[in-house]
């Protein structure tokens, strides 16, 4: 019997709180595809299966930080903001399209995280090691067909939580999608993902 | 029928690889149920296809009600 105590293989969901403390819920998806325009839609798809609906694992949000830490994952190719009916869904899948390319569109685990000081007390310096870890580990959790870089779409509100995502990824490039007119009266681009 | 004994049964596929992968690679409920009875026999473990659909309606439900 080989001991399946590591995590290959499966991916963080959701987040809930309990005792004030963020529970993460783990769904093994395998060699799943993200070919679903949202997260949720690719997570759905899984869930009609017997295992990876009867058989889920619990743990700490401690645990997505020490297998972010442990493993050298690879940074996001880039973020996508947006204002929603602007079309980022189609740019999210016009890059999900790209051979070995993951897109996360609106992953919820990521936006509970930003949302966790809204149900409990977490440091800003706690709540960007969450950001970071998390994002870390669903870009790199499940074989996903080989996919080798990863870009992560955000909820529309979370174009507020810009600065803690900097905070988590210095480095990452990102861009926002706007109407047009939404546009005219603010743009808010950091750099263009261009891969 | 036992949900205890369908709670270790998960207990024990989470800590076996080889036994994990064989039935998360399951598509079918069907077929799933018969190869989760069969293993689950060998561990002398109680678990019939009423325990697995039980099982299926509540995951099913906490899901859908995971925002409520």
């Amino acid at each position: 019997m080989r001991r399946g105590t590591d995590l290959d293989g499966w991916m963080p969901i959701r987040v809930s709180f309990r005792a004030s403390m963020p529970v993460v819920d783990w769904c093994y998806m395998g060699d799943a595809a993200f070919t679903e325009p949202f997260f949720d839609q690719t997570v759905e798809r899984r869930l009609r299966r017997p295992f990876p609906l009867l058989f889920r694992r619990e743990t700490s949000m401690t645990a997505v930080e020490t297998l972010a830490a442990e493993r050298s994952l690879c940074e996001p190719a880039g973020f996508i903001f947006h204002s929603s009916r602007c079309g980022s869904t189609l740019v999210s899948q016009m890059l999900a399209s790209i051979a070995a390319t993951r897109v996360l569109s609106e992953p919820p685990p990521v936006d509970t995280v930003l949302r966790a000081p809204f149900s409990i007390d977490v440091a800003p310096e706690t709540l960007v090691s969450w950001l970071r870890a998390m994002i870390l580990v669903l870009g790199a959790a499940g074989s996903g067909a080989g996919d080798r870089r990863c870009v992560v779409k955000f909820d529309s509100w979370s174009a507020i939580d810009l600065p803690i995502v900097r905070q988590a990824f210095p480095r990452c490039r990102g861009c926002s999608s706007t109407t047009t007119r939404q546009r005219s009266s603010r743009r808010r681009c950091f750099g263009v993902a261009r891969r | 029928m036992s949900a205890e004994d369908f709670e270790r049964f998960r207990k024990v596929v989470l800590a076996d690889l080889e036994l994990l992968r064989r039935l998360a690679d399951i598509e079918d409920w069907a077929e799933f149920t018969e190869v989760a009875m069969r293993e689950s026999a060998q561990l002398h473990l109680e678990i019939d296809a009423d325990d697995i659909r039980l099982a299926h309606q509540a995951s099913r439900r906490a899901w859908l009600e995971r925002w409520i």
